[in-house]
């Protein structure tokens, strides 16, 4: 499985270890912080979680695999949860750098905020591929929700805009099952596939 | 130009490994096989022949023209691969349209050519039929059709039984025989069956070398008088295969039936017999590790 | 040979899932932005009205009042120790090393005569005197006497050097800090502008292209992408290499066809406006531009579409994987953050999506016209240069290089592996 997540996790980290170039970590306000979790780091949930079932697109391989032992859909849930750990990783390393710089968050509600964007966003992608069998379908549906919402999408979004940290924190609950939901639909789905 | 692929000392290189080296051979009209095991270099002869690979070293001619005239190669050969797969939410019919556009017929020649050539593999209710839902025959058959769709002058067909049942490889075969009438059809196989019952001429590959070039017969002749059959109980059948090259085995109850190779009698009750391709075969490779079964 | 191809090509496009999505998308997201622009059709404007704030604002000249701006802001800054910019629409804190810190206060001698600790006191006096608790007055630090304004700028640009971009100091800032209400006369100048120079529909069209280049900043690779890594699921090259079609012809007639059948969408939407004004000034002596949605949506609009599909094309060439896709991606957020202070228009510099988020400022796009040329142009050329190195890779694949051996694909595991 490692040799799968490799250039997923290396992507992440290279636009994070970039971002100090174009944003300022340092010395931001409550409001401000919160803008760079949610409308930047968050993007990693699209890198990390949407490629989940890449490896085995070959039909004849997921045959192969179906045949097997191990259920499928346990191989698919195992990734996303090392996918999703993963990703609350670097984000806390991420906010971590940012408190050094002196900026201003509260760190448990930002944390689940941004994270069930993650889930969110890579929820998303994964019932997109799943339902279409297309990994460019996959990161097409996050980042179309992403141009909505930031095209002002607050209005026609409304419980499910993404960039709620501050204005509607219940957004985030309502984010955070919604991911769950997303991809366990798309992990049953894909492992229920014949196609 | 007469119809003839001439090949002088080709070389080619994957890196560092030799997949071809100093290949010679000259291949005229009518069936030519290449027979050989996995990975002795077939497919690479064949992908150099349909300009899909460059070539490292000496010269490769077809019908004169040199091979790195891309372009007017692609015009006179045909090619159908291995590991033959077309779109696959297409119908017969549209992946035959497209592959002819990509071939430069006119709308005319794609409207008379396409109809006949189905009929011809017996694909003509199937024009509607999703590429998906074809089986492994049909989709065989399909790949001969869209091989020669421009009528070429060449014909290479690389592996093109492997993986169908009995019934359809021999119709397979008749379909390539029919093709063969005034061309070249080239066709590698590691399936001993497939060279017996079509070529007239063949050539011997391992680890990118000719081993034998020549008609079948000319190969039969290597193990005349070489062949012999035997029936022996099954305890003994080890201590045979150690001192003899066996060719053939068959299980017949407690006993089995083999044919094995020998400069002369073996043992009691071993008779001689005709040789087979598959025993010439054998020979060829005697020593040169794995030794394939048919 | 070409024709044939580009028509299979667009009747394959056609079929595909993903461009009827891109369709989808592409009028959702027009429907939501401009929906009815009936509802900010322009009239002309009346004497006496109270606020001419939808013709805009205008630029105030007065040098004075520019300076004042720019220097209480550096004031503060250098006072605080706190220098933010925004570089791409998020906000930096700026730090700087000693020598950089001393020539900025050195800068403000010169054009203040207050040294630090002098503004620090004028700025507490400031705030002593106007409790911020009750009614924030901003702080206003004065220009020295005789300075010239030439002199200033010059100061001010060595100012936002040492800041990096994004700065408060560039002149555009400066400028437009310092802002006034349209009145009569400037609102009847802008009114006059979108009727007679724009033809009215050109205005309502810039407005069109600003909205739809963000989505078309983006859409299009994921089009590309797909018809590409489709050849590769269908494990089709072989057969397509060895076939007398060239490499230019079928990458060009893909191509093509992808334009085309993206492009269609976007015309026929941007027919859309043009109606409403239509309807809107019927039976008013306005001339109406008809054939202007052809100048924008072709010199606008397809230069972005153009490179944003030629470079999908290019990675997912290459690279064989979706990729293109992540590019884009960030490729499209940095287009949209720079342009985030320049949404007025006219500041196109050479950004993938130039913004013009309003239908009047004409005299923006007059000025800014000559660039945006250069813009779209650049971006023209190289979409070309994208497609005729996608062409020498295909062929370099034909040939047998920059192939990967096995059946299966990188990303995918190997049926051994398994």
């Amino acid at each position: 499985m490692k040799h799968n997540v490799l250039w997923q996790i290396l992507l992440s980290a290279v636009i994070l270890l970039l971002s100090p170039l174009i944003l300022g970590l340092r010395n931001l306000d409550a409001v401000q912080s919160a803008k760079v979790l949610e409308m930047y780091v968050a993007l990693i949930g699209i890198i990390l979680l949407v490629p989940v079932f890449q490896p085995e697109q070959n039909k004849d391989l997921r045959d192969l695999i179906q045949s097997k032992y191990t259920k499928i859909s346990v191989i698919y849930s195992v990734r996303v949860l090392a996918a999703i750990c993963i990703g609350g990783l670097m984000l806390l390393i991420y906010m971590w750098v940012m408190k050094q710089g002196n900026c201003e968050m509260e760190t448990g509600k930002y944390f689940f905020g941004v994270m069930a964007e993650i889930l969110a966003f890579g929820g998303l992608g994964i019932l997109a591929y799943s339902l279409s069998d297309n990994v460019v379908i996959g990161y097409m549906a996050p980042a179309v929700y992403y141009v909505a919402a930031y095209g002002g999408g607050a209005k026609y979004l409304k419980k499910f805009y993404p960039f709620g940290m501050v204005t509607d924190y219940d957004t985030k609950y309502v984010l955070f099952a919604a991911g769950l939901v997303c991809i366990l639909f798309g992990i049953i789905i894909r492992g229920k596939s014949r196609r | 130009m007469k119809t003839k692929i001439e090949i002088q000392h080709l070389d080619k290189f994957y890196g560092q490994k030799k997949a071809l080296s100093d290949v010679s051979l000259t291949i005229e009209e009518g069936m030519f096989g290449l027979l050989g095991r996995n990975g002795a270099g077939k497919t690479t002869i064949m992908k150099v022949l349909a300009t899909l690979l460059e070539k490292q070293g000496g010269s490769v001619k077809i019908c004169g023209i040199p091979v790195e005239n891309a372009s007017e190669i692609r015009k006179i050969t045909g090619y159908l691969p291995q590991d033959f797969s077309m779109y696959p939410n297409m119908s017969v019919y549209e992946a035959m349209d497209y592959l002819g556009v990509l071939s430069g017929l006119t709308k005319a020649e794609r409207k008379q050519r396409i109809p006949m050539l189905l009929e011809k593999v017996n694909l003509q209710s199937n024009y509607r039929t999703k590429v998906k839902a074809l089986s492994g025959g049909m989709k065989r058959r399909l790949g001969i059709a869209q091989a020669i769709l421009h009528n070429p002058k060449i014909l290479i067909v690389d592996e093109p039984t492997a993986g169908l049942d009995p019934e359809e490889r021999v119709r397979f075969r008749n379909l390539l025989c029919e093709i063969a009438d005034d061309r070249i059809v080239i066709l590698s196989t590691h399936i001993v069956g497939d060279i017996e019952a079509t070529c007239e001429k063949i050539a011997v590959l391992d680890e990118g070398k000719i081993l034998f070039q020549g008609t079948v017969a000319e190969l039969l002749h290597l193990v005349e008088g070489k062949v012999y059959k035997a029936e022996i109980s099954r305890h003994e059948l080890d201590a045979v295969k150690e001192r003899f090259l066996v060719t053939s085995i068959l299980a017949l109850g407690n006993n089995v039936m083999i044919r094995l190779l020998a400069e002369e009698a073996p043992f009691q009750g071993a008779g001689r017999c005709e040789p087979g391709v598959e025993d010439a075969y054998m020979y060829l490779m005697q020593g040169r590790g794995d030794l394939l079964c048919s | 040979m070409f024709l044939e191809l580009w028509k299979k090509e667009c009747g394959q496009v056609a079929k595909s899932l993903i461009y009827w999505l891109y369709v989808i998308v592409l009028a959702v997201f027009f429907v939501s932005q401009l929906g009815s622009l009936k509802s900010h059709m322009l009239k002309e404007p009346k004497k006496g009205q109270d606020s001419y704030a939808e013709y805009g604002t205008m630029q105030s000249n007065d040098e004075r009042e520019i300076m004042r701006t720019a220097l209480s802001s550096l004031a503060q800054g250098i006072w605080y120790e706190d220098f933010t910019t925004y570089p791409v629409g998020f906000v930096k804190h700026i730090t700087l090393s000693e020598e950089e810190m001393d020539e900025i206060e050195g800068i403000l001698l010169e054009t203040t005569g207050m040294s630090r600790d002098a503004a620090g006191e004028d700025i507490a006096r400031h705030f002593q005197e106007n409790n911020p608790e009750n009614s924030y007055v901003p702080y206003v630090a004065e220009p020295k006497e005789g300075l010239a304004y030439e002199d200033f700028l010059r100061k001010m640009e060595r100012v936002s050097e040492i800041l990096g971009p994004g700065s408060d100091f560039t002149e555009e800032r400066m400028k437009a800090s310092a802002k006034l209400p349209m009145d009569y006369e400037g609102a009847m100048e802008a009114y006059r502008d979108l009727v007679e120079k724009d033809g009215y529909t050109g205005g309502y069209l810039r407005l069109f292209c600003d909205y739809m280049g963000i989505i078309l900043g983006i859409l299009p690779v994921f089009v590309a992408a797909t018809r590409i890594l489709r050849d590769k699921r269908a494990q089709m090259q072989d057969l397509i290499f060895a076939r007398k079609a060239s490499s230019f012809a079928i990458i060009t007639s893909r191509y093509a066809a992808m334009l085309c059948m993206m492009m269609a969408p976007v015309m026929v939407l941007s027919l859309a406006p043009v109606v409403e004004c239509v309807t809107f000034t019927k039976g008013s002596k306005i001339a109406l531009d008809y054939l202007a949605f052809l100048k924008y949506d072709l010199g606008w609009l397809l230069p972005t579409v153009m490179v944003v599909t030629a470079l999908g094309l290019f990675l997912t060439e290459i690279t064989e994987s979706a990729l293109a896709v992540l590019v884009q991606g960030i490729w499209w957020f940095a287009a949209i953050s720079l342009g985030v202070d320049k949404l007025h228009g006219g500041q196109y510099g050479w950004n993938l999506i130039p913004r013009h988020n309003t239908e009047i400022n004409y005299s923006g796009f007059a000025n800014g016209y000559t660039q945006l040329v250069y813009n779209r142009i650049f971006y023209v050329i190289l979409a070309i240069a994208l497609t005729a190195v996608t062409i020498l890779i295909y062929e370099k694949k034909r040939k047998g290089h920059l192939r990967r051996r096995g059946k299966i694909l990188r990303n995918y595991k190997r049926t051994d592996e398994a």
